[in-house]
């Protein structure tokens, strides 16, 4: 947890945009928590999130011809974790709606937090709607400031700050401070 | 006990703790190399064919670009943009298409409206006279109104969404619905009908003042109508490039008229390391007032600073945003007196209502203003 170097992050991606994985080990241990606390909260499975976590490297390659040298690296990366987050989403929805029994055998057993249900996480998807739950777990575990985070979600930065606040109330009136003791 | 934000955000760094990435470096690492390989394979292309073949493709996309990102709904990622050539860009536009500056400015433009006509006596430059260290409540509603449009400039275009629908008036081939968001995520809908047309390089005449007449000018005019709530009102845009060498310098000016006698005239200009709008309010055809709105850019921070061109004044305001204070927004004010007064403006949601609060630094005092200023004046406190 966080915040990312983000002149260190332009230097790989250039470096990989050349064609040079020499330095993806270095890369990858940068870039590792951001990518994946930008995708568990999301999914709330952890085992899909390491699945996913390939994917997400993989899109980045395949993306980064086309990245220019303007825009932040931050947002480049995490907009492709998020975009890949939100396809396993719709896919595992989808799923569900065809035929419920099959995804409860298959991915039944992944489904809905392998996350230890801590009050505050149970509070958190309870209380706060998706868009909430990325906004305050990616400006708390990840360290994004608020027009990062607006550049992640495409949403407005004064949208983000109102729904940020909103979220933090919610959660001020329905977590009791001696809970976790 | 009510929490403080700090302990909420502690309990779910805790909460979050255990859970930690494992290693799979390795493994990525094979694929990634497969994906840079399969990225890096030769391609073959013929140099001669590219040589001739390119501009003229070129020429046509460009048509089409143009007039696409006027009429289509077009989303734009930041982070992950096609660049046009290999030539670096100066500097990097806050509204970053053709359609998001247009849209851009029908909005602003529709927002300085009642300036005219007295409908909204306050809200303009004027010659206030106030050499003093205070500022007056006229001050504040300029200091208000050109708050509102430097709000819209600095939410970027992620704050306007485009919607393109088939024209269901005869008179014009298009219609494009632009939608905004106020900090409250309250939804604003302009609608305009339009029609496009190519004017060409030897048919700009002075409509955006000095424009007209180079030989690699490219311009397209707009003619159509823009409804805003139960208004409607004339709109005119044109959008000239002028490329010169590798340098291509691109002015996009929107005309909102109530009449032929009253209206408000926005350019927006970039060139290569500044952005800039400028808005001319004409009333019974005399220009009343002129501003130039100026995006400053300085590592992460944008900062807009408002300069009064006519009537003539040292009047100065520039906006200060920071983000670790969302609801906090920082002005710089030179007043007639060339005064510098810092002002703080405060956003607060009171019962759904986005209510600003501009408190002078020196004096202390406060006047409050509520989301909807539009002709209102505004409460002091």
């Amino acid at each position: 947890m966080g915040h990312i170097d983000e002149q260190a992050l332009n230097q790989h991606l250039l470096r990989l945009k050349a064609g040079d994985s020499s330095h993806f080990s270095e890369f990858y241990a940068l870039t590792k928590s951001l990518i994946y606390y930008t995708i568990l909260p999301m999914i709330k499975d952890v085992g899909l999130t390491e699945d996913l976590m390939q994917d997400v490297y993989i899109k980045v390659i395949e993306n980064i011809q086309r990245k220019t040298n303007q825009g932040s690296s931050i947002a480049y990366l995490l907009t492709i974790a998020r975009n890949i987050a939100l396809n396993e989403l719709k896919k595992r929805q989808r799923e569900q709606l065809y035929d419920r029994q099959v995804v409860e055998m298959s991915i039944g057993q992944k489904e809905y937090i392998q996350l230890d249900p801590s009050p505050i996480i149970q509070k958190m998807y309870r209380l706060l709607s998706d868009i909430e739950i990325e906004i305050v777990t990616q400006h708390v575990l990840n360290d994004l400031s608020f027009k990062e985070i607006s550049q992640m979600i495409k949403q407005p930065l004064g949208t983000v700050l109102w729904r940020y606040n909103q979220a933090i109330k919610k959660l001020q009136k329905g977590v009791n401070p001696h809970e976790n003791d | 006990m009510k929490m403080t934000d700090e302990q909420i955000k502690q309990q779910i760094k805790d909460a979050f703790e255990p859970y930690q990435p494992i290693d799979q470096e390795a493994k990525t690492r094979i694929q990634v190399i497969a994906a840079i390989e399969r990225q890096h394979e030769p391609k073959r292309v013929n140099p001669i064919l590219w040589r001739w073949v390119a501009p003229a493709a070129f020429s046509l996309l460009a048509i089409g670009i143009v007039v696409g990102q006027m009429l289509t709904p077009s989303i734009i990622n930041p982070s992950s943009e096609i660049p046009s050539s290999e030539a670096p860009v100066p500097i990097q536009p806050v509204l970053q298409s053709s359609q998001a500056v247009f849209g851009f400015e029908t909005i602003s433009a529709t927002t300085l409206l009642p300036m005219i006509n007295l409908s909204d006596p306050l809200g303009r430059f004027d010659d206030y006279g106030n050499q003093e260290d205070e500022v007056t409540e006229d001050e504040i509603a300029v200091i208000d109104r050109y708050l509102r449009v430097s709000e819209q400039i600095i939410r970027g275009q992620d704050n306007l969404e485009f919607t393109s629908e088939t024209s269901d008036l005869p008179a014009y081939d298009y219609k494009e619905t632009v939608t905004t968001f106020t900090a409250l995520g309250q939804i604003k809908t302009y609608t305009y009908y339009f029609n496009i047309t190519l004017i060409g390089e030897d048919e700009a005449d002075s409509f955006t003042g000095s424009q007209g007449g180079h030989s690699d000018e490219i311009t397209y005019e707009i003619n159509g109508i823009v409804l805003y709530g139960d208004q409607t009102y004339e709109l005119i845009g044109r959008k000239v490039e002028e490329v010169d060498d590798d340098e291509v310098e691109q002015t996009i000016t929107t005309t909102i008229k109530i009449d032929a006698q009253n209206y408000v005239s926005v350019r927006h200009k970039t060139e290569e390391d500044e952005e800039s709008y400028q808005y001319e309010v004409v009333e019974n055809r005399k220009s009343i007032s002129k501003v130039k709105v100026k995006i400053e850019r300085e590592d992460d921070e944008i900062s807009i600073q408002v300069t009064s061109l006519q009537p003539q004044s040292n009047e100065q305001i520039r906006y200060e945003w920071n983000e670790e204070e969302p609801n906090l927004i920082e002005i710089d004010y030179r007043n007639q007196g060339n005064q510098p007064i810092r002002i703080r403006v405060y956003l607060e949601n009171v019962e759904g209502v986005l209510v600003y609060t501009y408190e002078i630094e020196s004096s202390g005092e406060k006047y409050h203003r509520d989301e909807d200023r539009h002709g209102h004046g505004n409460n002091r406190h």
